[in-house]
């Protein structure tokens, strides 16, 4: 996980600018991250994530020291997602705008890159089926690593809600993988029908 | 056929008894939907535990500095903004106070003076009545009655917290699952 030295923090909650800044170099990858896996639109993800940190810089002086901050930060950035997909419910997401995608070290080459480019597009696509809630609970999950108390205290849930939530969740992203395979093979097949058929038919 | 407890135990992420998985597979061997829904859990487990990460465009850091910039400068002109409408209200007012006693000394000076007379009295003979109520009170209060007050002064300072709080607790929204 992602780790700040108590210093740095310290110093940012006296005001020191430059400290401030350090935060902000080490957190936008996690925050917007989580923000882009929540809107699901690279300028809305920039948005949210200037605006999670603006959040973060006027309440820093009610962190308290005894919570990971990296926990902190992503539940500031969680709830402010929330809060926009409930208010925003109704207006349609363009899914054109896409970010740099980090592919992990040690990845074969390029087939597998745009397999795993590929995938992750449909698995964005596929959280988009989700509630604000239950997006939130899977992508601290599965993107951070975080315990079910962690995503319990970020999202203020009990522990067994989360754990429904994700359960939930579960079904729902199998069932939606489900119908767009096949959505994609019912496609695949109407294509290879017509490169096979004759002009006669 | 029923399928509850099988798509429970695909979707769990608790370990399974071997009665539990034996139970599991022989459904499975049997049923195509289960079988094709743990096929897809498994390809979305296999998509989610793919460590990709997205990351902002370069120079985040930079559009952090003018945003933070632009949002203290704009918290610097409400804050001006703020302070000249508290002294434009304060000075609106005395002017408005000081308009009308110049007004009704022009109309008439002596009433004027009556009444600012009037009110000096008043609040003098005001001051002197508190301080014999306040001397009458301490002779007569003895310390039992002090330390009533005190219990009952402190019982509902005490009643009017737990309220606000039961309020406060009672209209916040509550998170459900």
């Amino acid at each position: 996980m992602y780790h700040i030295e108590p210093e740095i923090l310290s110093q940012v909650q006296i005001g020191n600018q430059e400290a401030f800044t350090h935060l902000v170099e080490s957190y936008q990858r996690p925050v917007y991250n989580l923000c882009y896996r929540m809107l699901g639109d690279a300028v809305e993800a920039e948005d949210a994530s200037q605006e999670t940190f603006l959040r973060v810089y006027k309440n820093i002086k009610y962190y308290d020291h005894k919570r990971p901050f990296s926990t902190w930060l992503l539940s500031i950035a969680a709830h402010y997602c929330i809060d926009l997909l409930r208010k925003r419910r109704m207006v349609m997401i363009s899914m054109d705008s896409h970010p740099y995608l980090d592919i992990p070290d040690g990845a074969p080459g390029p087939e597998t890159a745009y397999h795993v480019m590929e995938d992750q597009k449909r698995v964005q696509t596929m959280l988009k089926s989700l509630s604000p809630h239950d997006r939130a609970a899977v992508v601290m999950y599965y993107w951070y690593d975080f315990s079910y108390e962690e995503i319990a205290q970020s999202l203020s849930l009990t522990v067994s809600a989360v754990k429904s939530r994700l359960h939930r969740a579960r079904i729902t992203l199998a069932q939606t993988w489900q119908e767009q395979g096949m959505n994609n093979f019912s496609v695949k097949r109407n294509v290879e029908r017509k490169t096979h058929e004759s002009p006669a038919f | 056929m029923n399928h509850q407890p099988f798509r429970e135990w695909i979707f769990s992420q608790e370990k399974l008894s071997a009665e539990q998985d034996l139970a599991l597979q022989d459904h499975l061997d049997s049923c195509d939907a289960c079988c094709h829904l743990k096929d897809a859990w498994l390809e979305v487990d296999s998509a989610l535990r793919q460590p990709a990460q997205v990351s902002p465009l370069p120079g985040f850091t930079a559009r952090w500095q003018a945003h933070l910039a632009e949002y203290q400068q704009m918290k610097q002109k409400s804050r001006v903004w703020t302070t000249m409408g508290i002294y434009v209200g304060i000075i609106i007012t005395l002017l408005v106070i000081l308009i009308t006693q110049i007004w009704s000394f022009i109309q008439s000076p002596d009433q004027f003076v009556a009444i600012w007379f009037n009110s000096l009295v008043s609040l003098v003979s005001i001051y002197y009545a508190l301080v014999d109520h306040i001397h009458i009170g301490a002779t007569y209060m003895t310390v039992y009655t002090f330390i009533a007050l005190f219990f009952l002064l402190g019982m509902i300072s005490f009643m009017s917290v737990l309220w606000l709080a039961a309020y406060r607790k009672l209209s916040m929204v509550r998170r459900t699952i």
